[in-house]
């Protein structure tokens, strides 16, 4: 089990985190990157499942009407799932009142980038089709070796700076907060998990 | 030509398919991927090289339907070689087939059937979670509970659907047609009512009372599970409907200083 409070495993957490995140678009979709699944695994390798299992239940439950279709990136459950689990199992403790709705945005961050990514990929796609057209064979294994594995580094890369910056950041701002802030953003919290069961019930009862 | 061997070739392929999502051409890559095997088997030269070519051409669909797509193609692709078929009807169908089952897929995995998942998850999970006393159980159970009844579906259709697009080629229309997709998406709307209403009841009464915590304690999260049903009558996006709640907290904390 790797300690998340020490800062020399984050890097080994992260990977894993970004590993099990391919699942979700690029290789599989078998849905072991979705945070109901992701968020105790990481909470166990950090010591922690209950905490883990609750953060992934949440949010897992907020993005239920979130689709993924045709070309739509929706918020990316799992590095959120991931930066929350982390950043309450992690060095400082964030607490979870400030650290959900950080992570929150940082998943949404992630999706933004992503479709930056995709656009990155049209470059590669023209080239393939040129070479088809001049005749030259199609170099499959590398062309999805560094779409994967830029995608996978890219992830790994974000969860770290994302860890590195809001740990401290969240921790000086919550401590540094007036109390009917840090009140405030404690009962959103704890109505956080009704929020996403109304979201989820919401999908069969319109 | 679909033998075991094909089948599970086609099958491994599939599940890169989104590995190299662009905005020009969207799963083209994956799907030429998936086929290749295939077109090396039926042309050679220069009918390789525009089969190619055709298939790198803009694809979009539910990754779980793409396979049965792969096997309408290589059908028609063989035929197409023989000399019995156009090389342009099988562009229309593909791309015809791709938006149907696209929209088909899209409401029975992600907008029903994961959902149904998450829902039959943390019931079963909660139940033995609190029942059994250990967090690890229920974590294990919820997710053995979502994983299989997700995926048992998904795999099926994946592996299935590429036989079912090979057999059927240009006729897959109407096998698709017998499988009664409008009366399945019925029976997961149905499922996730009873799945959705079992949990919030699970959630607003019985563990709380199960717990000693009263029925002051359960009215209040009724209350505020009912303000948040409210908040969802209307489309809004999670960091919006997180941010009212924010909101709202903040306001209540100001009052009540």
């Amino acid at each position: 089990m790797l300690d998340a409070r020490c800062w020399g495993n984050l890097p080994w957490l992260c990977l894993g985190a970004a590993i099990i995140e391919l699942d979700g678009a690029h290789v599989g979709q078998w849905m072991v990157s979705r945070p109901l699944v992701l968020g105790p695994a990481l909470g166990w390798a950090c010591g922690d499942i209950q905490s883990g299992a609750f953060i992934g239940a949440v949010v897992e439950m907020l993005l239920a009407s979130d689709l993924s279709v045709g070309s739509v990136v929706p918020l990316n459950g799992s590095v959120a799932t991931a930066i929350a689990v982390l950043l309450t199992g992690g060095e400082a403790r964030v607490e979870e009142a400030v650290a959900i709705p950080a992570a929150l945005v940082a998943g949404f961050a992630h999706a933004r980038i992503e479709r930056g990514e995709r656009i990155w990929r049209n470059g590669w796609i023209r080239e393939i089709r040129q070479d088809v057209q001049d005749g030259k064979e199609i170099a499959f294994g590398t062309l999805m070796a560094r779409a994967i594995g830029g995608h996978l580094f890219f992830t790994w890369a974000f969860l770290c700076v994302c860890l590195l910056v809001l740990t401290p950041g969240l921790s000086w701002g919550w401590s540094a907060a007036p109390e009917p802030v840090r009140e405030g953003m404690r009962w959103a919290w704890r109505a956080a998990p009704w929020l996403a069961m109304a979201r989820l019930v919401r999908v069969f009862w319109k | 030509m679909m033998n075991w061997k094909r089948r599970t070739e086609i099958f491994l392929r599939s599940l890169f398919l989104q590995a190299c999502w662009n905005w020009e051409r969207m799963q083209n890559f994956g799907f030429a991927f998936c086929v290749e095997p295939g077109l090396r088997r039926i042309y050679t030269g220069e009918a390789l090289r525009e089969a190619r070519l055709r298939h790198l051409d803009t694809f979009n669909t539910q990754p779980y339907l793409a396979g049965m797509i792969a096997g309408v193609v290589l059908r028609m692709e063989r035929v197409a070689a023989n000399g019995d078929g156009r090389v342009e009807r099988i562009e229309t169908l593909k791309r015809a087939l791709a938006t149907a089952l696209a929209a088909i897929g899209d409401v029975c995995f992600w907008a029903k059937l994961r959902p149904l998942s998450v829902a039959a998850a943390l019931t079963v999970g909660s139940v033995v979670w609190v029942l059994g006393g250990a967090a690890r159980g229920g974590f294990l159970a919820g997710a053995g509970v979502f994983l299989g009844l997700f995926n048992l579906p998904a795999v099926w259709i994946r592996w299935a659907g590429i036989r079912l697009g090979y057999e059927n080629g240009e006729a897959v229309a109407a096998a698709i047609e017998r499988m009664n997709c409008q009366r399945l998406i019925g029976r997961l709307q149905n499922a996730g009512r009873v799945a959705t209403a079992v949990l919030a009841a699970l959630a607003l009464a019985a563990w709380p009372l199960a717990a000693g915590r009263g029925w002051k304690e359960a009215l209040a999260h009724g209350m505020i599970f009912a303000a948040c049903l409210l908040l969802q009558a209307h489309p809004i996006s999670v960091l919006r409907a997180y941010g009212a709640l924010v909101a709202a907290g903040l306001f209540g904390a100001l009052t009540l200083q």
